[in-house]
């Protein structure tokens, strides 16, 4: 008898084993289980019809007898689903949602999530990254274009952003988050207000005049005079973030000299930026700041903590960058230091350059996420009614101003907060966030004003605190859309994505060599190196690609 | 010779009832032998995507990655032709430093442990030298970066003792890289690995020890003439696991010390293939290139365990 029951047991862990890794081809085939017989791929018309026919709710319910969506945000990090705002929203909307954290690295967890086909209902990716491509590329991106019937205030609140949005074969797989035209400034000098006002005197440092980029190091160099220590420490005159994985030379030194994400010949030919003819000037300029001892010597390793806890000591008089990200040192700084020990944004402009042509706050009017149901969606009503709800002006309203009657409510008919709510978020935002939830989720988020009251789409910024008041007043004449540039690199498993990816990882490697140069020559060298690295690489190959990309999108967007 | 002749072989039995006689034996090995071929041997059937051009589709894993385009070994001569070069320069640059001190450094530990005579000392180092290898990567590589940071412990340390004027700025310079990551992997794996060679140590016959005693040796003569050449054996395995993960020189640790001022010394053949397969999703060259280290590793095991059991009569197969 033992022996038997050892024997069955043996074959019900093997059985139990293979069964659980095999899978069946017919249980992973979406089309399947919506009880097609063909392939939902990204063009086909007849599939998509048959899987439009199908749209329902057949998947997963939970206790309470409402469908379960599973959602994965790449921005959620370590957030739960469990504040004020998201049960609300999950009353409203009838799901249950269920959020899949992304761990570690969100873009290697799509990657993995693709390869493997098992990727939650909803799926929020980067929009700038090609991993949308690819999920399209794939068909495991649901055609939304067959569902506009369903969103009707998807269709009204995105217009036209819903014609700019769509794939090659002319179907919204996905839409954006953070769309519209958003004339927030973005990038500048963001230097302490009071050493400002001690080194230039309060009308200059209050002065929404620009300063030039010469104006600035001498300004550094003072600095550095007068205060070689602070606080027992070595002073530093300006910091900046590692480098990123993009080119665009801390936005800052590319926005001075008016460059966008390509350089455009008069041939409406697309180039990597290192072939504007001002990228090295706008090189030599990081290059000075390293060189005369007015930039963090140890730029290379400031991740986003280094660099708050860097800000944050008080010996730093600025930071090139976003004006958004000084915030937390700021509040540090009000309290260790003085009031006015806040960070504030200035414009500077390359020396003999237009100070209203500069693109120190680009931002895509097609927002930065792409939000999008996937084909292993089997409660796509449900999916369809949320993603519906949350694009609506009341959706948006409740995930970004939180609940009426508690959060906010009408005052003559305009949104105000209530108590004060808004100074705690001033003072401590992160936790204010996380408390009341609202902002907490930012989806389908339209970068624009109420259209009946004229108040903003985030209850934080109704009133403007300090550091925005001054980036609106300093950072003038810089925006631009850089939609029509987005997403042009080949993507995928290709030997042009390869060549792509290679062409980046060389700009990567220089990049910092260029900016720590010993010596302008050495600089140059550097420089020089590398465009004779990037041709070898292929850079003339992708860049063709690119450009016929482009020409293509003006097309498809009724530009040409 | 006479060796061999001397040994008295027991009637063999039929396979067939050899089998049956071990029947529970081989019961209780299924469940392991289920393991292995399930988590190691059935993944290896994705190597073919090395050869492919893999997309993944709605059509299933296995449809697509038998109808993947085939494209032979393009990945492989795209991998050789460009970054190939670097990348097995700073894996064998950092793999080798890191057997430089990770592979001797154990044995000296325990076999310096195994001297100590009080238990509370012996029991303390022990413990605080296995202790690194339960810290994970990422605050081990927070302790690394702040310690060797311009204002850290030990450019202040040098400072202070004028062995420098400005602080060397570890991390912007590619060499440093690589022996701070040998560095690195010796600290953290030190202990642990320590502690099977104290097992083999604590296996050997005291009366041998006693006997040299009694010979007149001292101590280093005990250590050179009994203990080393007792876990000889076990060294000889050490070494051949050793070299068998020679171009598995890390991952995190680059990933979470490395930056861009000098990718080109601290990406290695993991890094690599992680960049490129799961990073960007260009899952074919991913492959390719992983299959290039598994192939390597695999011959130099191979090499590694021939030459061993040439030399020591001791091997692992």
């Amino acid at each position: 008898m033992k022996k038997k029951l050892a024997l069955l047991l043996t074959a019900a862990l093997v059985a139990g084993t293979l069964s659980a890794c095999g899978g069946s081809p017919a249980a992973s085939d979406p089309a399947a289980e919506n009880g097609s017989s063909e392939q939902t791929d990204g063009g086909n018309e007849t599939a998509d019809a048959a899987a439009a026919s199908d749209a329902s709710n057949e998947g997963e319910v939970a206790e309470d007898g409402t469908p379960v969506i599973t959602f994965f945000d790449k921005n959620s990090g370590t957030r739960t689903f469990d504040d004020p705002v998201a049960l609300e929203l999950m009353k409203r909307t009838g799901v249950t949602l269920n959020l899949v954290s992304p761990t570690g690295n969100p873009g290697e967890k799509l990657s993995l999530m693709l390869a493997g086909q098992d990727y939650p209902d909803i799926v929020l990716m980067d929009r700038g990254s090609d991993i949308v491509n690819q999920y399209i590329e794939a068909g495991a991106l649901v055609n939304l274009s067959q569902y506009m019937d369903k969103l009707p205030n998807v269709v009204e609140m995105y217009g036209e952003t819903l014609n700019k949005t769509r794939y090659t074969d002319g179907n919204n797989y996905y839409l954006s988050n953070w769309y519209g035209y958003d004339p927030d400034p973005v990038n500048g000098f963001i230097m302490r207000h009071d050493l400002m006002v001690d080194l230039v005197g309060q009308e200059r440092a209050d002065s929404d005049e620009p300063f030039t980029f010469s104006e600035m190091v001498d300004l550094l160099k003072q600095f550095k005079e007068k205060y070689p220590t602070i606080n027992g420490a070595d002073s530093i005159a300006t910091l900046i973030n590692q480098p990123g994985s993009s080119d665009n030379l801390h936005g800052c030194f590319a926005g001075m000299y008016g460059m966008k994400t390509y350089y455009v010949d008069d041939n409406g030919d697309l180039h990597y930026r290192v072939s504007h003819p001002e990228y090295l000037d706008a090189i030599h300029d990081m290059n000075t700041l390293y060189r005369e001892g007015l930039l963090d010597k140890e730029w290379t390793s400031n991740n986003g903590e280094l660099r708050n806890q860097k800000l944050s000591q008080g010996n730093v008089f600025g930071y090139i960058g976003s004006y958004w990200d000084v915030w937390t040192p700021n509040a540090a700084l009000i309290q260790s230091e003085n009031e006015d020990a806040e960070f504030l944004a200035y414009k500077v402009v390359a020396d003999g350059h237009d100070a209203d042509a500069t693109t120190l706050s680009g931002r895509s009017s097609l927002g930065w996420d792409a939000i999008a149901i996937t084909t292993n969606c089997k409660n796509l009503d449900a999916a369809l009614a949320f993603i519906d709800y949350c694009a609506s002006q009341e959706g948006q309203d409740l995930l970004l101003w939180g609940l009426e009657g508690q959060d906010w409510e009408f005052v003559d008919g305009v949104r105000t907060p209530i108590g004060d709510i808004v100074e705690r978020y001033q003072a401590d935002p992160s936790n204010t966030v996380n408390d009341t939830g609202i902002t907490k989720w930012t989806w389908f988020v339209k970068n624009d004003r109420h259209p009946d009251d004229n108040t903003t789409c985030r209850i934080w910024f109704n009133e403007q605190d300090r550091s925005a008041q001054y980036a609106y007043q300093n950072l003038t004449n810089a925006y631009w859309d850089t939609a029509e540039f987005d997403g042009l690199v080949p993507t995928g498993n290709s030997p042009d994505a390869l060549k792509a990816q290679k062409l980046q990882d060389i700009i990567n490697q220089a990049y910092p060599n260029m900016v720590n140069a010993a010596t302008v020559e050495e600089c140059d060298a550097v420089y020089e190196q590398m465009m004779s690295d990037l041709e070898a690489a292929g850079m003339a190959d992708v860049e063709a690609i690119m450009t016929e990309s482009y020409k293509a999108r003006m097309e498809l967007w009724g530009m040409n | 010779m006479a060796k061999s002749a001397a040994i008295v072989k027991p009637p063999k039995k039929a396979l067939k009832k050899r089998l049956w006689d071990q029947r529970y034996l081989f019961l209780l090995m299924l469940p392991a032998l289920i393991w292995v071929i399930i988590i190691c041997y059935a993944p290896m059937t994705g190597l073919y995507m090395a050869f492919t051009n893999y997309r993944p589709s709605q059509n299933g894993y296995w449809y697509d990655l038998l109808n993947a385009p085939f494209v032979g070994f393009e990945w492989f001569e795209y991998f050789f032709q460009n970054d190939f070069k670097m990348i097995m320069r700073n894996t064998l640059a950092t793999s080798l430093l890191t057997l430089l001190f990770s592979f001797p450094a154990p044995i000296l530990t325990a076999v310096f442990l195994n001297e100590v005579k009080n238990m509370r000392v012996k029991k303390f180092v022990q413990t605080a030298s296995y202790l690194p290898y339960f810290i994970s990567w990422v605050i081990a590589s927070n302790i690394f970066l702040t310690f060797l940071s311009g204002g850290g412990v030990v450019n202040n340390l040098l400072m202070g003792l004028h062995i420098i004027d400005e602080p060397v700025l570890f991390f912007q310079n590619g060499k440093y890289f690589w022996w701070i990551i040998a560095f690195a992997n010796t600290w953290k794996g030190m202990g642990y690995n320590a502690i099977i060679y104290l097992a083999a140590i604590s296996g050997i016959d005291q009366e041998q020890y006693e006997a040299a005693e009694v010979d007149g040796a001292n101590r280093v003569q005990k250590i050179w003439h009994i203990t080393l050449p007792a876990i000889r054996g076990t060294i000889c395995i050490m070494l051949i696991l050793a070299v068998g993960g020679i171009l598995t020189t890390g991952f995190e640790q680059q990933l979470l010390m490395g930056n861009n001022a000098i990718l080109n010394y601290s990406d290695v053949l993991d890094t690599y293939s992680y960049r490129y397969g799961l990073a960007k999703g260009m899952y074919s060259y991913g492959t390719a290139v992983g299959m290039f280290k598994s192939v390597v590793s695999f011959i130099l095991v191979m090499c590694a365990n021939k030459i061993t059991a040439k030399l020591n009569d001791t091997a692992l197969f």
